[in-house]
């Protein structure tokens, strides 16, 4: 299994991206999936997901002669890009598509007699998450299936920590409000 | 799914959320996700490669703006014509170094090579390396630099000029080279160290078709007459005499140390010996059994597979041959004959000009011919020709003159001028073809023609060439090896392989269009070909304004179901001539119901940057496999892991690829559904680099046979 690489190395891979496009071949490798996914997450359509990806990494490829390191992961700069974009499509259409169909569980998740409970719970929590208000909905959703750090969050979206928290706090709470009986304890 | 659980980043959770049924809310939304998403591998792969695209083009746009110039960008295939332009388009690249010890008159040493930027040179072309001095051969073999990458063999054919050859035979067609001399490693005969010499910059021609241009065209010339394919090394090491077997299945030859040798025409075996050492001259019988060979004082039979060796005669000989299916030799005094011994009417000299027709029925001796069952001589005019090749039908005889080369009756009457060549060997194994090596190159007499037609068939080193009597073999010389290689000259047009012939109608048509003949181009059309040079933004048949097009190359090529399709590269140039842009035309060719193949489709677009690492210059397929050809030989550790066939649903398929030089061999799959060939940047060349750009390529358009 290969180690992730440093920021160091990222920060070198990058700067050689600015000239070499190999280098830049390199960071699209690296961060496709993550990109594509989070994108896919928003707009639950492959089409959109497609010109969306497709407008995050020509951007991405022609402003990266102006990028510069702030300590924070390549990716984080990526994201910021990928809600703009997804942001700027939002404005003129919204997404269609059930949430229903794209909820499973971890690997790592509950017996199967809990699957079903589970699926259910996350399904109505999921559903909840797409009613919240845009910036709570990008805040959670790069926080929780994204795992990515507050502060990287805020960079992202423009924000500060603080308010980056608070969004989440406030989503995290408006869901619970309305979920109606008390989750089930899983493993 | 991605391997996350329900832990998370619970140090900001817990920072986050004091209750903790939010903590537990946040947990479950951490631990759950959508369904792993997964993007179309076409989609990804396409996007990468217009990315790679968009990145190259932006490259050399600040490339050529001045900024981040480096040597490689400037000698990477874009820069390759700005290069040509600053190097004030010479013909032989004239390097002066300036030595601080130089042990010439000055100080000085003058390197010249025999390739230019602007003339394309055979595949098979040797690069010669010429110092002003003797150089140490060790040093200056380590400096020397290729890219492509490319593994080659050295050859000093003296103290100053060193010859560099592929391994592998030859050049990758359609490619643009350098060679450097590294700085300060190479070193002069004295010791003293080169410190800079530049680089030589050539471009190798596209693999020449033997197939004229289409009917559709009236009157464009073809490309060169063209004729061989599947060269092959089937020996290492020289030969002082080679023969075919009569079918054409292997070779026989004497090596260097003076054994009799038999190498197979696949060369898929090593050759194995036969007798010997100290083989003298063989001939093989008609029916490619036996051999009768001669060593400094005997002659003997051997069967061609080594078995049954039997010694004739104790006795010093000139000549054997064959009689029949008898053995037969020449003495300094005598023939001797299945039928008897015929004296000859004065004693040979050591080295005589002595030769046994096919058919052993007659003798060549300086001059005159001895007829063996008559036991009449023919004498020739005086001074004698050089002798060169019996006719197969031993006939007539084959020679040189003063004139060139010419066929005459045995007897010396009816002579007739084939060729202004004057050369020392010439081989005539099949009736109405002779070829011969000269003119820097392999050469054919086509002897059906009236006059008879010599041409060139192919440039490059072809020594010592033997064709086989029978089917397409042809042997011949080359760096330090015996290769063996088809022939297509004299044979139906069948032969040909498609992408050849598309070759041949891009080459024309371009030639049409950089000669400013809207008519000629037109012929290589079909209607929607026409409709893509005619629609506004499109590519454009005709620059009515400068910058025009100058000149151009193939880049890529690679046969479809129904044609080929090009990547070439289009040079323009400003009113004074001089290059100013490039740009990349993709052209897709079909064959039309009455089988002339045109072009079907055209689309244009930025010149893409190659030679960062392998880049594929064309696959085809041939019988039950892929054959991918790049244009650097390749690492062999990273072609498992570098180039793959996938499924529909992007699967790799569980195939061994096999490497040789540059030349990747997959199995095609029975039945596996379409199938793509993937390149990824894992596939390195022998120098470690990268491939610089994904491959993607649907494969289920390649019908068996599709094979260059």
């Amino acid at each position: 299994m290969s180690s992730l690489p440093s920021h160091a190395d990222e920060v070198q891979l990058v700067e050689r991206a600015k000239r070499d496009p190999a280098a830049f071949g390199e960071l699209y490798d690296r961060h496709f999936s993550q990109i594509y996914r989070f994108v896919y997450s928003r707009v639950r359509d492959q089409s959109a997901a497609e010109d969306v990806t497709s407008e995050v990494f020509m951007k991405a490829l022609r402003g990266i002669g102006r990028y510069q390191d702030t300590g924070r992961p390549f990716s984080a700069w990526l994201y910021q890009i990928a809600v703009n974009a997804v942001n700027d499509r939002y404005r003129s259409q919204k997404p269609t598509e059930d949430i229903d169909s794209q909820v499973a569980v971890s690997d790592r998740g509950p017996a199967l007699d809990e699957v079903a409970i589970l699926n259910e719970e996350v399904r109505q929590i999921w559903r909840l998450v797409e009613t919240l208000p845009a910036p709570q909905r990008a805040a959670m959703v790069l926080k929780f299936q994204e795992d990515m750090k507050i502060d990287d969050i805020a960079a992202v979206m423009g924000k500060s920590p603080g308010a980056v928290k608070l969004l989440i706090h406030r989503g995290v709470t408006r869901i619970r409000e309305n979920v109606g009986a008390a989750p089930r304890r899983v493993r | 799914m991605s391997p996350r659980d329900f832990g998370g980043d619970f140090e900001e959770l817990d920072e986050l959320f004091s209750d903790p049924e939010d903590r537990r809310l946040a947990a479950i939304l951490t631990s759950v996700q959508a369904p792993e998403v997964t993007a179309d591998p076409a989609f990804r792969s396409q996007l990468r490669r217009e990315l790679m695209q968009e990145a190259w083009g932006r490259s050399e746009r600040r490339r050529r703006k001045g900024g981040g110039a480096s040597w490689r960008a400037l000698f990477t295939p874009p820069g390759f014509a700005w290069a040509g332009a600053v190097a004030g388009v010479v013909m032989i690249a004239l390097v002066v170094v300036a030595l601080s010890h130089g042990p010439g008159r000055d100080g000085t040493v003058y390197v010249t090579y025999n390739v230019d930027p602007i003339h394309p040179v055979a595949a098979v072309q040797p690069i010669e390396v010429k110092f002003s001095q003797p150089m140490d051969p060790t040093s200056t073999q380590a400096a020397v630099q290729i890219t492509p990458a490319t593994q080659v063999n050295f050859q000093w054919t003296d103290p100053t000029t060193l010859k560099i050859t592929p391994a592998s035979g030859s050049f990758a067609p359609n490619t643009q080279y350098t060679v450097n001399i590294a700085p300060t490693v190479a070193k002069t005969a004295t010791g003293a160290a080169v410190p800079a010499v530049k680089p030589a910059l050539f471009t190798v021609a596209p693999t020449p078709s033997p197939v004229p241009t289409p009917s559709a065209t009236p009157s464009v010339s073809p490309t060169p007459p063209a004729a061989i394919s599947g060269e092959h090394q089937v020996a290492s090491g020289s030969a002082s005499a080679m023969a075919w077997l009569p079918d054409g299945s292997a070779l026989l030859y004497i090596a260097g140390d003076g054994r009799l040798m038999k190498a197979s025409a696949s060369g898929s075996a090593p050759p194995v010996a036969v007798a010997g050492p100290g083989v003298l001259r063989f001939a093989v019988s008609p029916d490619g059994s036996t051999a009768i060979f001669a060593s400094a004082g005997a002659v003997s039979t051997v069967g061609v597979d080594g078995s049954k060796p039997n010694q004739l005669a104790a006795v010093a000989t000139l000549a054997v041959g064959w009689s029949a299916d008898k053995p037969e030799y020449v003495t300094d005094s005598s023939v001797v004959t299945p039928t008897g011994e015929v004296k000859l009417d004065h004693a040979l000299a050591a080295g005589s000009a002595v030769a046994l027709s096919p058919d052993g029925s007659r003798l060549w001796y300086g001059g005159h011919v001895l007829d063996l069952t008559s036991k009449k001589v023919s004498d020739w005019p005086s001074p004698p020709p050089t002798f060169l090749a019996w006719s197969p039908d031993s006939q007539r005889v084959l020679y040189s003159n003063a004139s060139g080369l010419a066929v005459a009756a045995f007897d010396g009457s009816s002579p007739v001028t084939v060729s202004g060549s004057v050369v020392s060997g010439a081989s005539w194994s099949r009736a109405s073809l002779i070829v011969y090596s000269g003119g820097g190159g392999l050469r054919a007499i086509d002897l059906t023609a009236a006059p008879p037609n010599d041409e060139q068939v192919a440039a490059g080193e072809y020594s010592q060439p033997v064709l086989a009597p029978a089917g397409q073999n042809l042997a011949f010389a080359r760096s330090g090896g015996i290769w063996a290689a088809r022939l297509l000259k004299g044979t139906t047009a069948s032969s040909a392989a498609p992408l050849d012939k598309a070759a041949a109608v891009v080459t024309s048509f371009m030639q049409a269009r950089a000669g400013g003949s809207a008519d000629q181009a037109q012929g290589f059309l079909d209607a929607q070909g026409r409709r893509d040079f005619t629609t506004q933004g499109g590519p454009q048949l005709l620059r009515s304004t400068t910058p025009k097009l100058s000149r151009s190359f193939t880049v890529l090529s690679g046969s479809t179901a129904s044609g080929a399709r090009f990547v070439e590269r289009l040079v323009l140039a400003d009113a004074a001539g001089k290059d100013v842009d490039q740009l990349d035309e993709t052209l897709t060719l079909v064959t039309d119901p009455s089988g002339a193949i045109l072009v079907d489709h055209a689309v244009d677009g930025a010149a893409f940057a190659y030679g960062g690492g392998p880049a594929v210059l064309a696959v085809t397929r041939d019988g039950n496999s892929y054959k991918v050809e790049f244009d650097s030989d390749l690492t062999p550790a990273s072609v498992a892991g570098g180039i793959r066939l996938v499924d529909a649903a992007g699967k790799p398929l569980a195939l061994q690829p096999s490497v040789q030089g540059r030349t990747v061999t997959l199995p095609a799959p029975a039945g596996a559904g379409p199938i793509r060939l993937v390149v990824l940047p894992g596939l390195k060349d022998k120098n470690g680099h990268g491939a610089a750009v994904e491959y993607d390529l649907d494969l289920s358009a390649l019908a068996p046979g599709a094979a260059s």
